[in-house]
């Protein structure tokens, strides 16, 4: 991964690996899943009514990630469920906006990406008549594996929220609750790489974050 | 950063049976505040980030606020009207930051 400075434009560029952008990839579509599946107003297909943004539930809700995701706005009970019937949904649907932007900037980066060097890779085959195996690297150097995308403000904000987002829904899986559960060892392997690729999170909005402030 | 106390109790209940037609009905009203929790989860930066951004704060003030955050486990970032207040704690929540909003208590 490397992120250029904002430049005069006040554009940020990320160049993600093939890899970082399949996980990431992989992990928005999550959090959409996630969110649809408590929300599922939030995919009518009526845009009038999905622009309503109501219909909240009156509780935070019973899984950790999408409480944390969505935590009360009042102290009080009873307030903090009046304001969720009414702020709720459109809060879930600005979610949902916000990781579909990035998953779109990801899918068009790797169609860039994909068009030239799978078209190289079947010329390849054909004029060498070899296998699949055969071919290393399809011809293609490391930088045709990295992927260019390019943040406008708007995108910028989608991409630090939504790179949050999933770390919030990865610390409430994890169980991090205070600061000394961050130092706690892993369980298994699999704890061990969902911690990974939580601080590899944290380094990559880090980055972003630094860089956007040229 | 750490975590906000979940089970916080509020100071007074006063407003918990009071409707928010009532509310609209009480006068003189007190000031609202957006209070913002510290949790461990989100960075340093980022929160001094959403700071600036949101509120237009400098960076100077956005990192004060947020170092208040972080070591006494909440601050106070802005204080107005009701609805203004509920606006802020929305976005707060749509950056991911652990907000809420109160009424200045009666002393």
């Amino acid at each position: 991964m490397k992120i250029s400075r904002k430049d005069a434009g006040g554009t940020t560029s990320l160049h993600l690996h093939r890899d970082e952008a399949d996980l990431i990839d992989t992990l928005v579509t999550q959090l959409v899943s996630l969110y649809r599946e408590y929300s599922p107003a939030s995919v009518t297909l009526d845009p009038l009514l999905a622009s309503l943004d109501i219909g909240g539930a009156s509780s935070i809700p019973t899984d950790p990630a999408l409480a944390r995701l969505l935590p009360n706005a009042y102290e009080d009970e009873k307030l903090a469920g009046d304001f969720r019937q009414v702020a709720e949904q459109g809060i879930v649907n600005r979610k949902i906006l916000d990781a579909e932007s990035v998953l779109v900037q990801i899918a068009a980066s790797r169609l860039e990406q994909a068009v030239p060097s799978d078209v190289a890779a079947l010329l390849d085959e054909t004029d060498s008549g070899a296998t699949h195996d055969d071919l290393p690297t399809f011809g293609m150097d490391e930088n045709e594996r990295i992927f260019t995308i390019s943040l406008d403000e708007q995108t910028f904000l989608s991409w630090v929220k939504t790179l949050t987002s999933m770390r919030l829904a990865l610390a409430a899986r994890l169980g991090i609750e205070t600061e000394s559960d961050l130092d706690r060892e892993p369980a298994d392997d699999m704890e061990a790489n969902t911690q990974a690729v939580y601080h590899w999170l944290a380094e990559f909005i880090e980055a972003l974050i630094h860089a956007h402030q040229g | 950063m750490a975590s906000p106390g979940l089970k916080h109790t509020p100071a007074h209940d006063s407003h918990t049976e009071q409707s928010l037609s009532t509310h609209l009905l009480d006068k003189p009203s007190l000031p609202w505040q957006t209070i913002v929790w510290d949790d461990p989860v989100n960075l340093m930066s980022y929160v001094s980030f959403v700071f600036q951004r949101h509120f237009g704060f400098s960076r100077e003030h956005a990192e004060e606020l947020m170092l208040r955050v972080h070591h006494d486990g909440h601050a106070i970032v802005a204080e107005g009207s009701r609805e203004a207040m509920e606006m802020h704690v929305e976005a707060m929540h749509d950056y991911g930051l652990w907000a809420t909003l109160r009424q200045v208590s009666e002393q």
